[in-house]
């Protein structure tokens, strides 16, 4: 059994051993809290794998791994494909996962690529070299073939999962999982605490309360940009953008805010996944800020700041970078939720293990332009430069996800969650419950 | 990594325009110090410096999931030039040779792999190994197997039971057993079937077909069919017998079935073994799957277990504890190599 737990977490996280018993247990309900309030069930959302999955998937390393096809060959420089479908796979429905069901899923997640069937094995012709396909399709999962069937989902509130017992790699030791979802962070820890629910996310200033008592902590990696972002149209002057860049102090909002979790950065990938974040300055220049500040004129040195208060730490973090605006000479209001704010707090989230592609999704998630392909780290690095040119967008840190485990919870094999945050809970049992129920 | 020390070294020779610097270097990667030292010996030797310092070069190695980044930063009064090469980082250990097995005078190492094993049994002067694909005969240099069918997808946490008498074997599996033979060659029939295992002696108990456990409707000759608690594997003791219940508990039956208490805090997996001086129980302690684990040898008397000896310690958890009458088989799973390893276990009295 391992939990994967990313620096600097280790000193807290611990699996919780309790009872007598080494083997898992089968049977229970895992109660779980969270932020989110998906208006659908989002296929790319954390608790996606639980439901979906794809052809191949990523290991901890971003190799691609086997999950709905066990195997695979590619000829003609990689612009024919030949992916064997694992066999026995049933959809939720009951019926077989088939190659043609595989094809047409794949022909509306893929356009432009030529997908057929050949018995049991799908196969997919491209005119050019299609090396990333891999990649493609560990990032689209179709199949609704995962550990868990999606029983009710009440979008905002609730969502329900009963275990699949039918699942190719096993029947998961959980006999159903149930999500709350839109809860506060503040109720989440209350509700661990009270044992009114096995895993809640927790904030960063709130890790060492969600250890007490044989609790564990999770978290993934640094995958959470929390960045301030202007609004189209405002700000048009880059000094007033830049002079706010430079005065902000991102140590003192990793170290205190933060608890020093995740990494203070001026990079949009964070430095695990790029390895490169570090070369973004990420000191003050407060010197510069307020020189760059006075070279304007006193009505443009005004801003407004806003957040969204289920943002991790948001309201603090606006707060300390006004304080830091205003020792620039910037006048920086802030306020939560505010439509017509100059610059807003926003948490956007890294979704792929492929550097360039995540850089692609953040450009995306944060209204930027796409950058070009990037086949080598310099390249990538200059399209990172090239996006934060201007300073449209201020990169402050790169947080984990956090999470908070009641002793009860165990982890058979895996990360109970991923580098990137997924929920793997299929390897997840429960230790006595209170009702004392046989597995 | 030397290639791209190389080119790094001469792109910022051609930043700097071939004037003088100061370099310092700093590894924030997994490289190993001996590699981050060649790393800067061929970068100095390439770049070359001439001249007073013009410039400030801060020249780190750094790493992402794939690759080992140079990042060279030149500094020359304004904003940092950054130049960077990589290259790709070496086979994960997973893929690393192989950790000589460790054998102490208490245990005898019967097999080792990669994959889960599931029980291991002597069969003559060879060795049968089970695990979730196939049944391995091992004779010296000499190998083979037969593949196990898989009707249907194995559970998680799976478990196995496999017993050699002469020349043929039985192996039992959730919802399926298998029958073969190693003469005149490796042979193996398989089937679906709720067939109850053999759990010691003269004692069948029927396994969940999809779970890893004893339902606790036992068979046992002498002694007729019992029902008890769910539990995850059972030690007879002469006339007792100790079940390591699913619940946690691990229970004492008397020669007549009836409770006689709880034996304390045991892990899940626990065998009888017959000893020269009596039978003794092994049991492994309640740990977690994450960490190592040991064997630890109990008397019954009075009703109650006592430890008979030093426990054995192992270098990970143990997922496989079976009897063999005179002796257990264990298979643990060493959390350094990440290989799993069968042990015939032969404590000896008194230790």
């Amino acid at each position: 059994m391992r939990l994967t737990v990313w620096l600097p977490l280790a000193a807290l996280s611990v699996i919780a051993v309790c009872g007598a018993a080494t083997r898992p247990h089968y049977g229970g309900t895992l109660r779980v809290e969270t932020r989110a309030t998906p208006a659908a069930f989002d296929p790319t959302a954390p608790m996606a794998p639980l439901v979906f999955e794809a052809l191949v998937r990523l290991d901890e390393t971003g190799a691609p791994q086997p999950c709905l096809a066990i195997s695979w060959q590619h000829e003609g420089a990689s612009r024919r494909w030949q992916f064997n479908l694992r066999p026995a796979v049933k959809l939720h429905d009951g019926s077989p996962l088939t190659a043609a069901a595989v094809v047409s899923a794949l022909q509306a997640a893929l356009p432009g690529l030529a997908i057929n069937a050949n018995g049991d094995a799908v196969v997919i012709r491209a005119e050019h070299g299609i090396s990333a396909l891999l990649l493609d399709l560990a990032h689209t999962a179709f199949a609704g073939t995962g550990p868990f069937r999606l029983g009710a989902f009440d979008a905002g509130r609730r969502a329900t999962f009963a275990a699949n017992e039918d699942y190719w790699g096993g029947r998961p030791f959980l006999d159903g999982i149930e999500v709350q979802l839109g809860r506060p962070l503040r109720d989440q820890l209350v509700d661990l605490e009270l044992g009114k629910t096995d895993i809640a996310e927790v904030a960063p200033a709130d890790l060492r309360r969600a250890s007490e008592h044989g609790r564990a902590v999770w978290s993934s990696a640094a995958v959470n940009l929390l960045a301030l972002e202007f609004a189209p149209g405002r700000a048009h002057d880059a000094r007033l953008r830049e002079a706010l860049a430079l005065a902000i102090d991102r140590a003192a909002m990793h170290n205190v805010l933060l608890q020093k979790q995740g990494e203070a950065t001026a990079a949009l990938l964070p430095q695990w996944l790029s390895g490169y974040a570090f070369a973004f300055p990420a000191k003050p220049d407060l010197a510069r800020a307020q020189s760059l500040a006075g070279s304007l004129p006193a009505a443009a040195r005004a801003l407004t700041l806003t957040y969204d208060p289920a943002v991790r730490a948001a309201r603090a973090l606006a707060e300390r970078a006004a304080v830091n605006a205003r020792d620039a000479g910037l006048a920086v209001q802030v306020a939560p939720q505010n439509a017509q704010a100059d610059v807003r707090l926003i948490e956007v989230r890294v979704r792929s293990l492929d550097p360039a592609r995540a850089l692609a999704g953040l450009a995306e998630a944060l209204g930027l332009e796409a950058p070009p392909p990037a086949a080598t780290a310099a390249a990538l690095y200059a399209s990172e430069r090239k996006l934060l040119d201007g300073y449209r967008v201020i990169p402050l840190c790169h947080l984990p996800d956090l999470y908070g485990a009641a002793s009860r919870v165990h982890i058979f094999a895996a990360p109970a969650i991923t580098r990137l945050g997924d929920w793997r809970f299929d390897n997840i049992w429960l230790g006595a419950s209170p009702s004392g129920t046989a597995p | 990594m030397g290639g791209a020390a190389r080119d790094l070294a001469r792109s910022v020779a051609a930043a700097v325009q071939h004037e003088g610097c100061t370099l310092t270097v700093r590894n924030v990667s997994s490289l190993a110090p001996g590699e981050a030292t060649e790393v800067r010996r061929v970068f100095e030797s390439e770049l070359k410096p001439a001249g007073q310092p013009a410039a400030d070069i801060q020249l780190t190695i750094s790493e992402n999931l794939s690759q080992f980044l140079l990042v060279a930063e030149i500094r020359r009064g304004g904003e940092p030039q950054v130049l960077l090469e990589s290259w790709p980082r070496a086979p994960s250990a997973a893929e690393a040779p192989d950790a000589a097995p460790r054998v102490t005078l208490e245990k005898k190492l019967l097999w080792e792999q990669d994959q889960p094993i599931l029980d291991a049994a002597p069969a003559g002067d060879a060795i049968l190994v089970l695990d979730a694909a196939r049944v391995l005969w091992v004779q010296g240099a000499a190998r083979q197997s037969v593949a196990i069918p898989a009707a249907h997808a194995w559970p998680r946490d799976l478990r196995g039971r496999l017993q050699a008498s002469g020349a043929a074997f039985t192996a039992w599996l959730p919802g399926t057993v298998c029958r073969g033979a190693v003469q005149p060659g490796l042979s193996l029939e398989c089937h679906e079937s709720l067939e109850p295992w053999l759990l010691g002696p003269g004692a069948l108990a029927s396994f969940s077909q999809a779970g890893n456990f004893f339902h606790g409707h036992i068979d046992v000759e002498p002694g007729g069919v019992h029902e008890l608690p769910p539990f995850y594997s059972a030690a007879p003791a002469g006339d007792a017998w100790v079940f390591a219940g699913a619940d946690g508990r691990a229970r004492i039956y008397t020669s007549t079935w009836e409770l006689a208490g709880d034996a304390g805090q045991w892990g899940s997996d626990i065998a009888g073994i017959k000893t020269p001086c009596g039978p003794r129980i092994l049991a492994t302690r309640p740990a977690s799957l994450a960490e190592p684990d040991a064997i630890q040898p109990y008397e019954l008397a009075g009703g109650a277990a006592h430890p008979a000896g030093r426990a054995l310690e192992f270098p990970g958890p143990i997922t496989a504890l079976w009897s063999a009458g005179n002796s257990a088989t264990v298979v643990t799973h060493d959390l350094q190599t990440g290989r799993y390893a069968a042990y015939s276990l032969a404590p000896a009295c008194g230790a």
